[in-house]
């Protein structure tokens, strides 16, 4: 588990550096959401994406494992893992029209090793499915899914259901309630934005009910 | 460049060659071509250390320049750039391969600034091409391009044409050097090294007359 004073550092970098950004209030603003997430951004802060690949460390190095597996999306974050800890690390990339010939899973592996996946976040339900799909379709076992951001509309929950382990360093409500407890956002805010992320939440699980049916 | 950076290039050439990032045999191109060998820079996030490596060797020649951010090439230099970024504290940011079709369909990723230097890293170059279309993003959004920096110059003319458009290449090792220094350490034979000088002169003039066909038919 992450400590306290680790949690709270993260959420002030993502906040600072603008990875996490609230709209202001009374902001006149063109989309739904009252935040904004960029975490690529982060791949511009060396010493920030070294942080957080250190967060990812100390939550990985307790487990089993053979090799990290990184999307073609977010190959810095990967990488950093990689070259801090000194773990193999493969990566996915993204289909190819055209060249069959071409690998799905780019790095030095074998059919059996254990992986472990490290991603920014899950952005699309499908595509996380379809990477874990690609990597087992090479022969390679997963081992878990590992998040920094979990916005806590229930993807997560889907990709478990699915009999995967997924876990996510951070939610977005944890950084809410941080953000608040250090006064960037009023009470108001806060319960505007809790709102807003149950609602979300249950178009999530609407949306994915329909799917299923 | 002094002995020491001789050094370490001759290591990573000859660790490139152990991992198989540099391989031997019949590869099937996607022109149809056979090759004699193959390089798979895709390979070193595999090998932390080797990464690093090459990153230190790249970051001799890169410490010389002057510029604001890196900008990693998909795939094969991205984790390059990232290695180089985090040992040495400069930021990094790269041209998607791919356009997402949802969301925020931005090319360019990472944080930058209107009129800040950037300087290319990429794993090969051969004939330029796909350098120039790193390039095109990063001038419309209003970035610098000076230097490209390469690990392997295939020697197919890509150096070149590079210089001739204005920019500064930078070939950190070509493949020229890298056949010199596996057969001076036993690692292929004479016959190998001369096949693949042969391959890459061959690629070489079929590439000057694709180059000439071209320039005729737009005159």
């Amino acid at each position: 588990m992450l400590s306290t004073d680790k949690k709270r550092e993260l959420i002030i970098k993502l906040y600072e550096t603008g990875s996490v950004s609230l709209q202001r209030a009374n902001e006149p603003s063109l989309q739904k959401a009252p935040y904004t997430i960029n975490l690529r951004l982060l791949n511009s802060y060396p010493l920030i994406l070294k942080f957080v690949a250190g967060l990812f460390g100390n939550e990985l190095k307790s487990r089993m494992f053979d090799l990290i597996a990184g999307p073609f999306t977010d190959i810095p974050l990967a990488t950093t893992i990689s070259l801090e800890f000194n773990w193999p690390m493969i990566f996915v990339r993204e289909e190819r029209k055209g060249h069959g010939t071409d690998k799905l899973v780019e790095g030095n592996f074998q059919p059996e090793q254990g992986v472990i996946v490290v991603d920014d976040e899950v952005e699309d339900v499908a595509d996380a499915l379809q990477l874990l799909g690609r990597l087992e379709g090479s022969g390679l076992k997963i081992v878990a899914l590992f998040l920094l951001l979990d916005r806590g509309y229930g993807s997560t929950e889907t990709i478990r259901k699915k009999g995967y382990q997924c876990e996510a360093i951070i939610t977005l409500n944890d950084i809410f309630i941080e953000l608040f407890q250090m006064n960037k956002i009023s009470p108001e805010q806060l319960k505007h934005l809790t709102e807003y992320l149950a609602s979300e939440k249950k178009e999530f699980l609407l949306r994915q009910r329909m799917e299923e049916s | 460049m002094d002995i020491h950076d001789n050094l370490a290039k001759e290591k990573m050439i000859l660790e490139l060659y152990e991992v198989r990032a540099i391989d031997f045999g019949k590869f099937k191109l996607k022109s149809g071509a056979i090759s004699p060998y193959y390089m798979d820079m895709r390979l070193l996030v595999s090998f932390p250390h080797l990464l690093q490596l090459v990153a230190d060797v790249i970051w001799e020649r890169l410490r010389l320049l002057s510029f604001d951010l890196i900008v990693g090439v998909p795939y094969a230099a991205l984790p390059i750039a990232t290695a180089i970024s985090l040992k040495h504290n400069r930021p990094i940011i790269f041209v998607r391969k791919e356009r997402k079709d949802h969301g925020k369909g931005k090319i360019i990723e990472g944080v930058f600034h209107i009129g800040q230097h950037v300087v290319i890293i990429d794993d090969v170059i051969s004939d330029g091409e796909s350098k120039l279309e790193t390039v095109k993003p990063l001038q419309e959004e209003n970035l610098v391009v000076n230097d490209i920096i390469v690990l392997v110059d295939r020697g197919q003319g890509g150096i070149e044409r590079i210089k001739q458009l204005g920019y500064r290449p930078h070939a950190i090792t070509t493949m020229d050097e890298i056949l010199k220094v596996l057969y001076k350490h036993h690692r292929i034979s004479k016959e190998q090294m001369d096949e693949c000088k042969v391959f890459i002169k061959e690629m070489n003039r079929a590439g000057k007359k694709t180059k000439h066909q071209k320039a005729a038919a737009t005159a």
